[in-house]
């Protein structure tokens, strides 16, 4: 469960509706929970004593419920953090307006597409403001494999 | 190298949900279309309501006989007559609880009918009507009075009594705006400016009287 799995659930009900005034009212309907819902949890990340929450924001499902409702008590930077940080890749820099999250691997391994699938499932949890995903390629080697040995360095 | 784009299409129709809903645009009552702020209504005779129309609907209603009668135009005009000799004796007479109130002649019920505004919306006075009739009957406004679709609005102010005729429908958006600001036992302050900005917008659309009759 996440907060995009429940939204495409609700989108498809909504879909659904088609008959006039059917999709208007179903929104209705998801706004009124969304708001008493959101309202309760802003009081209650209000009323908590500060740091109560940190142990919490692991847990995707907690940091996407609170990201989604603005609560969360961290900022982008530390949730693409803390998003982030089961992954072999640094972040490189983000930008807030375009909401580019550029990206390294750190290690050489051959992180394929299916690795980066669950970087941005973890983004889309802790740091829903990351719109897309820059990936660089790891620096060149320093070593250089050149046909012959560099005979000079070994006379030094 | 390229940014690859994340696709949360979930997330963001939650996102925006979250939102209360935008002001929906009115639509007119009889084909549907949307319409703009300060388009034109018709009264529903039949049910004593209001419904908002386009251009082309009211103009079908215009044809004498359309739909038997039952939907009136409301017409545009807003006239004051400042030589209109109503006091607060008048004021008095009329019995009216609150500073503000609206009289328009019913058609079915062939007498007037006074509301005022109230937290709980349009509250009608069941009080004599031979009484307004003798008050408000003599004024010239009243002789002008659309059955139905016009109403004399009154106010009773400090330095006195105004008074005008105006489209219905702007008595039930006063009615509207006064309960939505309402607070408290007498409206509280927001209410109080709701309705000074009311009038002083019906004021300045009013033509005076002595020229309407001239024309």
């Amino acid at each position: 469960m996440s907060a995009e799995l429940t939204g495409l659930r609700v989108k498809e009900v909504l879909d659904s509706l088609t008959a006039s005034g059917q999709a208007e009212a179903g929104e209705v309907l998801v706004r009124e929970l969304m708001a008493f819902y959101s309202a309760g949890l802003a009081r209650l990340v209000e009323l908590l004593p500060p740091g109560v929450l940190t142990p919490l924001l692991d847990d995707r499902l907690v940091a996407g419920l609170l990201a989604l409702h603005d609560l969360h008590p961290e900022d982008v930077t530390a949730r693409i953090a803390r998003a982030v940080a089961d992954f072999a890749v640094e972040v490189v820099g983000f930008d807030r307006d375009s909401g580019v999250l550029a990206l390294r691997k750190v290690s050489g391994c051959g992180c394929g597409s299916s690795a980066m699938e669950d970087v941005e499932s973890a983004l889309s949890c802790h740091a829903p403001e990351v719109t897309a995903v820059e990936l660089e390629r790891p620096p060149a080697p320093l070593l250089q494999i050149g046909a012959r040995p560099p005979a000079a360095a070994e006379v030094r | 190298m390229n940014a690859r784009p994340i696709s949360r299409p979930g997330s963001a129709l939650l996102r925006r949900l979250r939102e209360p809903a935008p002001p929906q645009p009115e639509r007119c009552g009889f084909c549907g279309v949307r319409l703009p702020s300060g388009h034109r209504h018709v009264v529903d005779t039949d049910d004593r309501a209001l419904a908002c129309t386009c251009p082309a609907c009211a103009m079908l209603f215009e044809t004498p006989g359309a739909a038997e009668g039952r939907y009136r135009k409301v017409p545009d005009r807003y006239l004051m007559d400042p030589a209109h000799e109503l006091g607060r004796s008048d004021w008095e007479s009329l019995q009216i609880p609150v500073s503000t109130a609206f009289f328009f002649r019913n058609t079915a019920l062939r007498r007037l009918i006074a509301l005022y505004p109230s937290p709980a919306g349009p509250t009608e006075s069941e009080l004599d009507p031979q009484t307004w009739e003798f008050t408000l009957g003599r004024t010239r406004l009243a002789g002008l009075l659309e059955p139905d679709v016009e109403a004399l609005l009154l106010r009773r102010t400090t330095e006195g009594l105004q008074y005008f005729l105006v489209p219905i429908d702007v008595c039930y958006e006063l009615v509207g705006r006064m309960r939505l600001h309402w607070q408290g036992f007498d409206g509280g302050s927001r209410a109080r400016a709701e309705l000074d900005s009311f009038f002083a917008r019906v004021e300045q659309r009013a033509r005076v009287l002595a020229q309407e009759v001239a024309l």
